[in-house]
């Protein structure tokens, strides 16, 4: 395999978190449980999923904000599983965040440019006048234009849009090889959403960004991203090209969860919406088998409730964790 | 009788059946007993156990809290619910359940609903009729049928547009800029600025309601042609 086009890289990874449960008992949370995966340089992928599904921990392990319980994070060839604080600082010149919320993610009493220009200042780059012309053509990139009318207003004289696009320019003003971006459109209105991961897609061109695009919509997914990655529940239980996904599911969470997706149809309201039964089970009370097993459908065997399922190519470069699509595939 | 959305609605230190029964308790024309019953009934209809009765609500789930709260708008047996975003907390495949579960007592208990989302491909699941406000104005209105296959305003056509397909293979496209300001609206038409179809009137006339057929109104200078 050509290691070289490697952005990120995921090896059985473990993330368990301790839990008090009442005063004395402790109980262990695995949030993330067993997943390797990768994403090419240039390249965006997105990571599905629902609410408790582990998919912001996965995230937030690539920065190396959260130290992995077992296994190993690469970024490029540099195993930062390990790194120490001061290692992790000059990494983190290359790899940046954007989060969901621009309301609450941005200081309130800083202005744009001030905001824009913080990374600048705590890695020490640039003189003052060099600073504002990044700044400058940082918000230009975003189409905050012109660029000098916007340095001195605060963010409650934006829109949520205007916002989002203030912290896009202030991840990319250090020039990052990797964007973590965790649900950046959800908080938008949906008449503009499509605008911000356009923009995101335009920059990813420009300057050949790696994007992790962490979302629970699907839709967005589908025509924002290289691959998918549907997680469920910790893991990872398919992986493959949009197109793939979105027209061949294979795992039964995955064709359980399109079904559930609205579109909008007068006729939607004369028969019954897809749904996925029960409700996501509590990860820190899981049983040995496939994760999925208490509300999938599907006629099962023995293997379902006694061994996890791993992800296996079912088609070409499409990979889903189910012991029953394996059979069917022999 | 009003419904919030809201998951945090619900009182963490009373039992949820006391909660649901409450109305009727107020009302003062049933006794405890009959009423915690009738709650105990409700529960079951919205998909739950009994025993959810004796429980908290930090001990349920956001479509569980969502379910209650659906119990208690119906104690009193209204004629009409008015729904605020019930279900942009949850994840959609909860929201589905619960949308189902919506469905199915509109057509078995005979409720109107006002649904209020800002999700339009949410909103077919359930509504007969839509309306699409921008700006504090009802700028287009009709039947499902004519709002989702024939919209006539520009803004409900883009806002259709904006919503990212399944099953198509549409790319989304988005309405530039953002809503105006209410406390100086723009002269004329609310959405002039935004429209990519703007011209002479617009920026100076307000557009009154044009019928485009029965039932469907669009105010939108475009619509001028029918009867006003």
């Amino acid at each position: 395999m050509e290691v070289k086009n490697r952005m990120i890289r995921l090896e059985g990874v473990k993330m368990y978190f301790q839990s008090k449960k009442g005063l004395f008992k402790t109980i262990e949370v695995k949030a993330i449980d067993g997943v390797s995966v990768e994403i090419d340089k240039g390249k965006t992928l997105a990571l599905v999923g629902e609410s408790g599904s582990g998919k912001t921990t996965l995230g937030r392990l690539t920065l190396r904000l959260l130290k992995p319980t077992e296994g190993r994070v690469f970024f490029e060839d540099l195993d930062i599983t390990d790194l120490d604080e001061v290692h992790l600082k000059s990494f983190r010149r290359r790899a940046q965040a954007i989060f969901q919320d621009p309301y609450s993610s941005i200081d309130p009493f800083m202005n744009v440019y001030q905001i824009v220009e913080e990374p600048l200042a705590i890695h020490r780059i640039g003189k003052k006048e060099e600073r504002t012309k990044m700044v400058k053509k940082a918000l230009e990139d975003v189409r905050l234009i012109p660029a000098q009318e916007f340095f001195k207003k605060y963010p409650h004289m934006l829109s949520g849009g205007q916002r989002q696009r203030v912290g896009i320019a202030r991840a990319l003003i250090l020039k990052p090889e990797y964007i973590l971006t965790d649900e950046p459109v959800s908080m938008i209105d949906a008449s503009s959403r499509a605008e911000i991961l356009q923009l995101m897609k335009s920059l990813q061109e420009k300057y050949g960004i790696t994007i992790l695009y962490i979302t629970h919509d699907i839709a967005t997914a589908k025509y924002f991203s290289d691959r998918i990655a549907v997680m469920y529940n910790g893991r990872i239980v398919e992986i493959g090209p949009p197109e793939k996904i979105i027209k061949e599911p294979i795992h039964p969470y995955t064709i359980r969860l399109l079904a559930a997706v609205p579109e909008p149809d007068p006729s939607n309201r004369f028969k019954e919406r897809g749904i996925v039964e029960g409700e996501h089970p509590n990860p820190s009370d899981l049983h040995w088998g496939c994760r999925f097993e208490p509300r999938c459908r599907l006629k099962k065997e023995e293997n379902c409730k006694s061994k996890q399922p791993t992800l296996v190519e079912v088609k070409p470069k499409h990979y889903a964790a189910c012991f029953l699509k394996e059979k069917v595939k022999s | 009788m009003i419904f919030q959305g809201s998951m945090n609605s619900l009182n963490p230190v009373l039992k949820v059946g006391h909660q649901i029964a409450e109305p009727l308790l107020l009302e003062n024309t049933v006794n405890k007993k009959e009423a915690y019953k009738k709650a105990e009934d409700l529960l079951e209809m919205v998909g739950l156990s009994k025993e959810i009765f004796n429980r908290y609500a930090h001990e349920l789930s956001g479509g569980m809290k969502q379910r209650v709260m659906i119990a208690s708008a119906l104690i009193q047996n209204p004629k009409l619910v008015i729904l605020d975003e019930p279900t942009s907390a949850l994840d959609v495949s909860i929201q589905a359940q619960i949308m189902n579960l919506l469905k199915r007592f509109k057509q078995e208990l005979d409720i109107s609903m006002i649904f209020i989302t800002h999700d339009i491909a949410l909103s077919s699941d359930l509504c007969d009729k839509l309306a699409v406000l921008y700006a504090g104005e009802i700028i287009e209105k009709g039947t499902a049928e004519q709002m989702y296959e024939t919209p006539k305003h520009p803004y409900t056509q883009l806002l259709l547009a904006s919503m990212p397909r399944l099953k198509q293979d549409v790319p989304p496209t988005f309405i530039p800029g953002a809503p105006p300001d209410l406390t100086s609206p723009p002269t004329g038409c609310r959405f002039y600025p935004r429209c990519p179809y703007r011209f002479d009137p617009c920026d100076k006339r307000s557009p009154p309601a044009f019928k485009i057929e029965k039932g469907h109104l669009s105010r939108c200078w475009l619509n001028d042609g029918g009867k006003k």
